[in-house]
């Protein structure tokens, strides 16, 4: 791995975990404030 | 369209057509043309991402779907951040690590030629059929503006798509998606601004929200079960999940986007891009539709908005006592409305229950006068695709209706572009490189996809025709979508999960996953979106118990590639 080329080089697994992490709570979040505009606005 | 609207549209194309035409220097080898030397950074193929799946459909139909029925379209989009998490961890990297120009090319590694034959001609056919949907969007925005006949339209638009597609190869079509992602997003914003400026003095933007949400239009969460229920939340969660699994991770249009990162982390991070925006996105373009609706409570909307349709109508007298009835209803509801939204303050329970109810009348005397223009007229028609350009020609100012020509036009070529270039790229390597052709010239294969381009252009351009008249036409593209999505994606489930799958197994379970989904349509009141999880769990259930039919030690799919 250490004669990798930087560009081609892959980020370790636990950082792409989370960032998954990541995605799934700011999707959660987004639902959520879209159910309180339905709300709000209904 | 004044002048200057004109010099806008004309500006577009000419630049986008120039701009995609100058790739072709960098297209020389099959790498190039095909995919961009594998070198794109994440960002463009990120928006290349996003610009392929967001069509003039998404613009014209969308927009006229929440003008109709409400935000709750929006949950469709529900399942593609977690389809995103699962393509990252699994279709990303065995892709890019097979070093393969099409995703099918990799089931015949894992099975045999016969499946990647199989799957890759679906996607012709499933695919073939959805780009003639995309292109019959905008051409019906041009024979509203123009005038024009429909078919000269349709060619116009698929043949100048496909001339910077053929030329410039896969760098033409990412580039060009960049730049008119940007174009899609200043029209709409500009779009959104001028239609909250044109709500009446007294009326902000928050009023007409109340509006529209005492109306039920703004619901983003239905948790009711029910499989004949076209979007809720769960239709969205399971059903979505797995159209978007099939589309992005087994579909060449968006796989081929992917392909052309950099590296496997660079293609997660273009993927992830679409999970993180995707449903604000939606929610924005929906909304846009909302706006129209609210707009439209102060401002008496058309009877019809296909105004080829109504014009038959008017012919016929008693059509006059229906528009006035029509007209009564609207001043009604609209002195409800402004009560509701002003005078009454909103949440005023006795102004909302008397603007429900007026909206009510409203809605019926508006059925009763499209009951009567579906009797004059010749063939069923659907209003939904002609809101938006109805409501932009009318009532947008000079400059901004040549800018949201434009913006429906990016949409539209830049999905167009991505589909007749994989299209071509399947025809070319899956079937012209590796049936008939194995040995030839990077230059030859070269000239053969852009030969295969032109070629899918002419027959998408075909079937526009054709799917112009058929229904909302969103729902039309996902429906095509839908029928083989499933079935493929339980390929790809089988050839990456299953180290039991043989390659007999995978070609019946396909064969019988896609008849499931036909059984599914027929025979069902079951939504289209479940159609993907039908289609997906039936070609791994009858593949596996298939593949346990043939000997471990068969040659037939004794190989497993675990990468």
């Amino acid at each position: 791995m250490k004669d990798a080329d930087p560009v081609t080089k892959e980020r370790p697994t636990r950082f792409w975990n989370r960032v998954y992490a990541a995605v799934i709570f700011t999707t959660v979040v987004v639902v959520t404030l879209l159910w309180a505009f339905s709300r709000y606005f209904s | 369209m004044k002048l200057l609207d004109w010099l806008i549209v004309i500006a577009y194309l000419a630049y986008v057509i120039w701009d995609g035409v100058r790739m072709t220097k960098h297209s020389g080898s099959k790498e190039g043309y095909f995919l961009a030397n594998r070198g794109l950074p994440w960002w463009a193929v990120g928006l290349s991402v996003m610009a392929t799946q967001l069509s003039a459909i998404t613009l014209v139909g969308t927009t006229g779907q929440a003008y109709s029925d409400g935000m709750r379209f929006i949950q469709f989009y529900y399942g593609l951040p977690f389809a995103m998490i699962i393509l990252c961890v699994t279709v990303v990297p065995f892709f890019h690590r097979a070093n393969v120009f099409t995703a099918y090319e990799y089931l015949e590694k894992r099975f045999d030629v016969r499946v990647r034959t199989l799957t890759s001609f679906f996607f012709l056919v499933s695919r073939g059929l959805g780009v003639g949907t995309i292109i019959s969007a905008p051409s019906i925005v041009l024979s509203i503006v123009f005038g024009w006949n429909l078919i000269a339209t349709i060619f116009a638009i698929g043949m100048s798509t496909t001339v910077y597609t053929m030329f410039g190869g896969v760098q033409a079509v990412t580039w060009t998606d960049v730049k008119q992602m940007v174009i899609i997003f200043f029209g709409l914003g500009v779009c959104m601004i001028v239609i909250v400026s044109s709500f009446p003095a007294g009326v902000s933007l928050s009023d007409g929200l109340h509006l529209a949400g005492s109306l039920g239009k703004l619901n983003t969460v239905d948790t009711s079960f029910d499989l004949r229920e076209k979007y809720t939340i769960w239709s969205g969660l399971i059903g979505g999940l797995f159209l978007m699994l099939g589309y992005f991770g087994c579909d060449q249009s968006q796989v081929q986007r992917f392909l052309t990162a950099k590296s496997v982390d660079e293609g997660r991070t273009s993927l992830l891009m679409s999970a993180f925006l995707k449903i604000p996105i939606q929610f924005f373009i929906l909304l846009i539709g909302i706006l129209v609706f609210v707009f439209y409570q102060f401002t008496a909307p058309p009877i019809v908005f296909n105004t080829n349709e109504v014009a038959k109508a008017q012919n016929d007298p008693r059509f006059v006592a229906i528009e006035q009835n029509y007209q009564a209803a609207h001043a009604a509801r609209r002195e409800a409305a402004v009560e509701f939204s002003t005078i009454g303050e909103v949440g005023s329970p006795h102004a909302r229950d008397a603007y429900i109810s007026s909206d009510r009348k409203f809605n019926e005397s508006r059925k009763e006068a499209i009951a009567f223009v579906r009797e004059t007229s010749d063939k069923s028609f659907n209003d939904v695709n002609y809101v938006f350009p109805t409501f932009v020609l009318e009532n947008m100012p000079m400059g901004v209706i040549g800018l949201i020509i434009a913006a429906i036009f990016a949409a539209a070529m830049s999905s167009i572009a991505a589909e007749l270039n994989a299209l071509a790229t399947a025809t070319t390597i899956d079937f012209y490189r590796r049936l008939y052709a194995p040995e030839a010239t990077d230059s030859h294969y070269v000239f053969v996809g852009r030969i295969s381009t032109f070629i899918w252009g002419i027959f998408a351009c075909v079937v526009a025709i054709f799917a112009a008249n058929l229904g909302s036409l969103i729902e039309v593209v996902n429906k095509f979508g839908s029928f083989f999505y499933g079935s493929l994606l339980g390929v790809f489930v089988l050839a990456f999960a299953v180290k039991r799958a043989r390659s007999r197994g995978a070609f019946f379970g396909l064969l019988f996953g896609i008849a499931s989904v036909w059984i599914a349509s027929s025979y069902t009141d079951i939504e289209f979106l479940w159609f993907n999880v039908i289609g997906c769990l039936v070609t791994v259930a009858v593949g596996y118990l298939i593949s346990l039919t043939v000997s471990t030690d068969s040659a037939d799919g004794t190989f497993f590639k675990a990468n």
